[in-house]
């Protein structure tokens, strides 16, 4: 036989605690849930195939602190007054001169540039394609806001198949926006401009008289000298530092 | 805390956010450029993470910013509910953005770090709200 159990009375508008606390769950469950889905479709649209970076842009932070602090003027990073020069002819589609600008730069320009020992100077050359072209356009647009190489050093890290495609409109706005931060919009205004037309030109010119036949090719010598061709592979620092030494000590 | 004083703190909060959200709103639509002490601002406003279903983030927050201050204008459980569910789980996806800016990206919005810990006072104030809102039933019968 059931019991029927008389309801005790309780203030009118009072609900009992146990469904306060349930209802607390379910805000906390349904939150949980709604943060999930979110994350969830944030994951799946950064591995979406649209945009050309992998992730974004990386290294933004990593550029910054190599370069910050150095001087720039037009292509130059480092002190006019370094006794030592570094003339390097690049293409930004070079997966060569990536390494070099990975695996052997950082370090020459923390220990030689940052401390006025050596200056580096970024020759640019488009000959493997379309894409070398836009981003050097971009890179030589940066050098009017004294951050070619900011450019030059997010290309590399950010550096993708050649002649895929992949210095795409986003991508150049992508860049600029690391580089330039709330002045991009005038750096990607730049990169159309004559003077760069000439500027490019100039190099290849350069490279040809130099007798430039694969890149990174490498001049070393000292301030006032000729320079003279170095044949290091691009990712042995130590040499590059006999190099260097050698420069500095003559 | 009162419960009345909780509501202008998530009311203020959330007007706060809204105005923050407002502006990357504004920028993104009229292509101006973001003021940035951080300098990574637009790389991360032009990173595929700035959108998802094909919004803008930044207008998932306004909304989100938005629909928490509705809440705070009502009285009704189902308004304390509905701001701290909003409030929380934008928390959390807040803090999921914020991991990618540092370790995707590598760049670091200063309009979305100042959004987040507006958010994140909000999350507070409406977490004070819903548990003194489940405080006030009474015992069980």
């Amino acid at each position: 036989m059931a019991r029927v159990v008389a309801p005790t009375a309780r203030p009118a508008g009072v609900l009992p605690s146990g469904f306060g606390i349930g209802r607390t769950r379910a805000v906390l469950l349904g939150a949980a849930l709604l943060a999930a889905i979110l994350i969830g479709a944030s994951v799946l649209a950064g591995r979406s195939s649209t945009p050309v970076a992998p992730e974004g842009l990386v290294g933004v932070e990593s550029t910054r602190a190599l370069l910050d602090g150095i001087p720039q003027q037009g292509i130059t990073l480092g002190s006019p007054d370094a006794p030592v020069r570094l003339v390097e002819y690049a293409d930004l589609q070079c997966p060569y001169c990536a390494d070099f600008a990975n695996a052997t730069l950082p370090t020459l320009i923390e220990k030689y540039v940052r401390t006025g020992r050596l200056s580096l100077e970024f020759r640019g050359l488009a000959f493997i394609g379309a894409d070398s072209q836009r981003l050097l356009r971009l890179a030589h647009a940066a050098s009017a806001q004294a951050s070619l190489w900011q450019v030059v050093e997010l290309a590399y890290r950010n550096q993708g198949a050649e002649n895929s495609g992949w210095a795409t409109e986003g991508m150049l706005e992508l860049l600029a926006g690391g580089v330039a931060g709330s002045r991009a919009d005038a750096l990607l205004a730049a990169q159309q401009a004559p003077w760069i037309t000439k500027r490019i030109a100039q190099d290849a010119a350069l490279a040809e008289r130099v007798g430039v036949t694969g890149t990174p090719y490498i001049l070393l010598g000292r301030k006032g000298d000729p320079l003279h061709p170095v044949q290091i592979a691009p990712t042995d620092l130590a040499t590059f530092e006999a190099a260097i030494q050698q420069e500095l000590g003559s | 805390l009162s419960e009345g004083r909780l509501r202008i703190a998530v009311g203020l909060l959330a007007a706060l956010g809204a105005a923050i959200a407002g502006y990357l709103v504004l920028a993104r639509y009229t292509h101006a450029s973001l003021y940035c002490p951080t300098s990574g601002c637009e790389t991360v406003q032009s990173s595929r993470y700035a959108e998802l279903l094909g919004a803008p983030v930044s207008v998932l927050g306004l909304v989100a910013f938005l629909t928490v201050f509705a809440s705070a204008l009502g009285r009704s459980r189902v308004a304390v509910e509905l701001g701290a569910a909003v409030a929380l789980s934008a928390l959390a996806f807040a803090a999921y953005l914020l991991a990618v800016q540092l370790v995707a990206i590598q760049a670091i919005c200063a309009w979305c770090v100042a959004s987040d810990a507006v958010l994140a006072l909000l999350a507070a104030a409406s977490a004070l709200r819903l548990g003194a809102a489940s405080r006030r039933v009474g015992p069980r019968g």
